[in-house]
């Protein structure tokens, strides 16, 4: 007990001394980087799949069961142009690659959002983090982030990197065995047309889903058991209720439309676009790909805009059940 | 700042039942409050109304602020153990530490990491990988290097063994407290923590039945141990609590002078531990 | 809880009887500083405002010292005047009683001082001896007052 010296106490801040507050960008990034942290497969699953995609190319090419030439659309009309042709086949392989890094990033985000609300009240964590100085606002919108913004953004990387290395390997195939034909051309300017086309088609794609992951977030706020049932049976039953009370489909043909309207859309605006009557795969007649679509057209459509309306009115909503909910 | 936290007429309703009836207290800055009470009592409602929480009824002041408006802001100068076992199970040591450091202006990083230091626990285990009391003791870092004004704790030492609990209040008491910092705590071992404390809140049934500081309770409160012989004499003197206890008599006066009592048999002040007791028996009779 | 309070008596009293007997056992000196507050607090779990009321109370009978930005320190003339109380109290209170029982036992003073001498790894007293700085043994040393 005769210790004299002892330790010093945590000495208080004064109010002169008090730190300025944390600004918000450094917040959002610990946000986000927490979410990576708790959910591995947001990073994983484009890693997976772009890989698995690499070793398929790496097994068609050097394996046993070697591909020969490209099964391609082949040369088409008699006045294509072969140049032409290999770079239309090369830019739809480039967008193809990026076709099963959607798939997985569908699934992973969907099932990512239903439990980033969840996860944190099922497990009680959510007291851990409430005792921390972050909003409930700046919470909610960085797990929107993580979901709109950086997978995404992820995905595209992604098939970029994938494409890149599938080159490669055709590259070394074609040096190696001198196996070659108009699938093997490789033009720059055409590829970062096409890169720059899907960065769009993906922005449009974000926008035009951000209301369907809003609603899974204020169900993931607001759902006591089993997220997954309450986000699915609802507008399920609702549609069939509809159809057997009312007889009408309203319901229906909406939620269908936000499911899938983006991509009619592309579609009826690439066809508008081409000589009456030609088929899309006569489209490498076009010195750009992006001759085949008109952006602003798409980007102009009224239910886009409605639904990125309806999304921050959900994300409101999702932000207020945080913040007032108690199940703890 | 003249208070820490005020509350006037808070209540709480589930349902049909009252968790929280016109609860009214003041706890003022550099004390060490117990908030004592069975379970059920509202120990935990109160602190979730304080923290922000929980919706209420009736007025509450926290440092100020109204934690339901300014519960933001709040959070800035309040830290609080809910519970021990709320860490995610995921997260890893250096996450955490990481993770606070960027999003907490008053954490002091090196402090944290000097408390881990003096316990097993490694930067890369995972919290799942943890023991209970390794989980309280990284929480404790966390929130001690946390430079808030006050510090609310429920149960902090909950399902813990002896070795964490004393390793808690060492912190507590030798690398925090200070006279700037007010402590609420709630705990269901009043006997471990009654030294510790300035201040008591007995609650039951949502209501508080006992606000008082430490000392004021010795001036009010004495305990008698009276023979056979003095027993009908002092009863007569209304003691409010009485136990046998091999052939005497215990029993519990408020508000009697010790000279009324002496000529009686021994005196000496009830422990917080004795007087909760005593209180919530009173209240069940 | 803490087996080492007793109920019957306020414990910041109890810490002033402490740090008394560890005054009059030598334990500590005069000039000695006193153990900051806060590690008392967290050694024995009390709540820091207790431990200075302790300390006010040392202050106040003029024990102990206040020195300022430094702390609680042991005053000079502490141990006397303690030693001089403690006498006075057993020779007013405790010594009669002894005294009386040692008449009733019929015992001598030569018989008292052979079976009363203290255990032989103490030293014994020093008799009319100018006080030689106190030992860290149970028995306090005599000073001439």
């Amino acid at each position: 007990m005769t210790d004299a010296a002892a330790e010093s106490p945590m000495p208080v801040q004064t109010v002169a001394s008090r730190p300025v507050a944390i600004p918000v960008w450094q917040v959002m990034i610990a946000l986000i980087r927490r979410e990576y942290w708790e959910h591995r497969a947001l990073w994983t699953a484009p890693l997976i799949t772009g890989g698995l995609m690499v070793l398929t190319t790496l097994l068609a090419n050097f394996g046993k069961n070697q591909w020969g030439t490209f099964p391609g659309f082949g040369p088409g009309g008699p006045s294509a142009d072969p140049r032409a042709v290999g770079i239309m086949i090369s830019s739809a392989r480039q967008i193809g690659v990026a076709v099963p890094l959607c798939i997985a990033a569908v699934v992973t985000v969907f099932f990512y959002l239903l439990s980033s609300l969840y996860d944190e009240r099922k497990d009680r964590s959510i007291l851990f983090w409430k005792s921390l100085p972050v909003s409930d606002a700046a919470t909610v919108l960085s797990k929107l982030l993580v979901a709109l913004v950086a997978v995404p953004l992820s995905v595209f990387v992604a098939a970029i990197v994938t494409d890149v290395l599938q080159r490669w390997v055709w590259d070394i195939r074609y040096a190696l065995h001198l196996v070659g034909g108009p699938e093997f051309i490789w033009d720059p300017v055409a590829w970062v047309k096409v890169e720059a086309f899907m960065l769009l088609i993906l922005a449009l794609a974000v926008l035009w889903y951000a209301p369907i992951a809003a609603y899974l977030m204020v169900i993931s706020a607001w759902s006591r058991r089993n997220a997954f049932l309450w986000a699915v049976l609802p507008p399920l039953i609702l549609t069939v209720v509809e159809r057997i009370a009312f007889g009408t489909r309203y319901l229906n043909d909406l939620l269908l439309y936000r499911l899938g309207g983006i991509w009619f859309d592309l579609w009826n605006n690439i066809r508008s676009h081409g000589p009456p009557g030609s088929p899309f795969w006569k489209q490498h007649t076009y010195p750009s790909v992006f001759d085949m679509v008109s952006f602003p057209d798409l980007f102009m459509n009224i239910d886009l805009w409605i639904g990125l309306i309806v999304t921050a009115a959900l994300v409101y909503a999702a932000i207020r059940i945080r913040r007032y909910r108690d199940d703890t | 700042m003249t208070t820490m936290i005020e509350a006037r007429g808070l209540t709480k309703s589930f349902g049909a039942k009252r968790a929280l009836d016109g609860v009214s207290f003041t706890v003022a800055p550099g004390r060490i409050v117990g908030l004592i009470g069975p379970n059920g009592a509202g120990k935990t409602t109160a602190l979730k109304a304080l923290l922000g929480l929980t919706s209420f009824e009736g007025q509450l002041q926290v440092m100020g602020r109204d934690p339901r408006a300014q519960r933001d802001e709040l959070m800035r100068d309040v830290c609080f153990i809910a519970d021990v076992a709320v860490l995610p199970r995921w997260l890893r040591v250096s996450q955490a530490i990481e993770f606070v450091a960027s999003v907490h202006p008053r954490f002091d990083r090196a402090r944290a990491e000097g408390f881990l230091s003096k316990t097993d626990i490694r930067p890369r285990s995972r919290v799942r990988e943890l023991s209970k009391g390794m989980v309280t003791q990284l929480h404790l870092a966390l929130i001690l290097a946390i430079d808030a004004r006050l510090l609310v704790l429920d149960e902090p030492t909950l399902g813990l063994d002896l070795l964490y609990r004393r390793q808690f209040y060492d912190t507590l008491l030798n690398d925090y407290f200070s006279a700037e910092r007010t402590i609420l705590l709630t705990t269901h071992q009043v006997e471990e923590i009654e030294n510790l404390l300035s201040d008591v809140l007995f609650i039951n049934h949502g209501r508080v039945t006992l606000d008082s500081t430490v000392e004021a309770l010795a001036q009010r409160y004495v305990q008698l141990t009276v023979g056979a012989d003095n027993l009908a004499h002092a009863r007569l003197l209304e003691p409010f609590f009485e136990r046998e206890i091999f052939g005497r008599t215990v029993m519990l006066f408020e508000g009697r002078s010790s000279g009324e009592l002496a000529r009686l048999g021994e005196l000496r002040t009830p422990s917080i531990a004795d007087l909760f007791v005593a209180k919530m028996q009173g209240a069940a009779a | 809880m803490d087996p080492q309070w007793d109920d019957s008596l306020p414990i910041y009293r109890q810490l002033r009887d402490r740090v008394v007997a560890m005054i009059l056992e030598g334990v500590l000196k005069e000039g000695d500083p006193l153990p900051s507050v806060r590690s008392v607090a967290a050694e024995f779990r009390l709540n820091p405002l207790t431990v200075l009321k302790g300390y006010q109370q040392l202050v106040d009978e003029q024990l102990v010292e206040k020195r300022r930005g430094l702390g609680m320190y042991v005053s000079d003339g502490a141990r006397k005047a303690l030693m001089k109380d403690e006498r006075q109290r057993f020779l007013e209170t405790e010594w009669p009683k002894v005294f009386a029982t040692i008449q009733r036992l019929g015992l001598s003073a030569q018989e008292l001082l052979r079976t009363g001498a203290p255990a032989p790894d103490t030293p014994y007293p020093t008799q009319g001896g100018a006080g030689g700085p106190a030992t860290a043994q149970g028995n306090g040393n005599d000073h001439d007052d």
